[in-house]
């Protein structure tokens, strides 16, 4: 084991870690979600439809309440995504299985979706909205620990 | 403790462990589908990625009967209930009725986790 833990490079020992804080992360996000709906984050609907959610609450209750309710579903998924991946980020992924490496590819694939579709929804002339940026920063980092420790999980020995 | 007791106990593990996966696909299956439905991409893309993680948890690790896999998955449970909560559609009552099911499974599989070493 202290042999196996001096021939990791620096991504190997550090990969678990990256994908708890990106769990952890997930889980704070989701919950503000949650308890706050679409006004815990104004900028994604002044990115998507060029208006504040009090504007949209004062124009159309209906459609306020529908994408509130979005907002908190998605918020939802974003507290169990965290609470899945921080678990298996602290054991099969730590451990060094490699179908937890396989999965967490996964994480990477889902930035890139979330930040094209930030991307396409965007309003000509508003700006990208946060989640954009955080979802390419996640997934540069993703990519690069996932890619940069390949040699842990697709080790012969390893399962 | 017999045999039979055994074998039994065994089947059991394997029919909820069966139901349980088959809920986590279809749910996938489902939530690719979401912006076909006139639902944002984002809410798609999440509960796709949500539903694949907890497939491949409950796939691979569950199978192994390692416990944190079965406490883990009882966030199944609690994210498919709680929509009812929040929205008042029908299609939060399949969810609950799924939700539901993978409770009785985790309850049924539990001995399978916790059973005492022979």
């Amino acid at each position: 084991m202290a042999t196996q833990s001096k021939q990791e490079n620096f991504f190997e020992r550090s990969a678990w870690v990256l994908f708890l804080v990106l769990g952890l992360i997930e889980i704070l996000f989701g919950a503000g979600d949650m308890a706050v709906g679409i006004e815990n984050d104004p900028a994604i609907l002044v990115s998507a439809i060029g208006i504040t959610p009090s504007e949209l609450k004062a124009q159309d209750l209906l459609i306020y309440n529908a994408m509130d309710q979005q907002q908190k579903l998605i918020g939802l998924e974003f507290l169990m995504t965290g609470a899945l991946i921080s678990i298996i980020s602290l054991t099969a992924f730590r451990r060094g299985e490699r179908w937890a490496w396989f999965t967490f590819w996964l994480i990477a694939v889902e930035m890139i979706f979330g930040v094209v579709s930030q991307y396409n929804i965007r309003q000509p002339g508003e700006s990208l909205a946060p989640p954009f940026y955080s979802g390419l920063l996640f997934a540069v980092l993703t990519t690069l620990w996932l890619a940069l420790s390949y040699r842990k999980y697709l080790a012969r020995d390893v399962e | 403790m017999s045999t039979q007791t055994l074998i039994a106990r065994g089947t059991t593990f394997e029919v909820c462990w069966i139901v349980l996966l088959m809920i986590s696909v279809l749910a996938t299956l489902n939530h690719i589908m979401l912006p076909l439905y006139g639902d944002p991409v984002a809410l798609g893309i999440g509960w796709t990625g949500f539903s694949l993680y907890a497939t491949v948890v409950i796939a691979i690790p569950f199978r192994r009967r390692e416990k944190w896999a079965w406490y883990i998955s009882w966030i199944l449970v609690v994210g498919f209930a709680y929509p009812i909560l929040i929205i008042r559609e029908s299609y939060t009552v399949a969810y609950l009725i799924a939700a539901g099911l993978m409770a009785v499974s985790l309850l049924l599989t539990g001995p399978a986790f916790f059973r005492k070493e022979m």
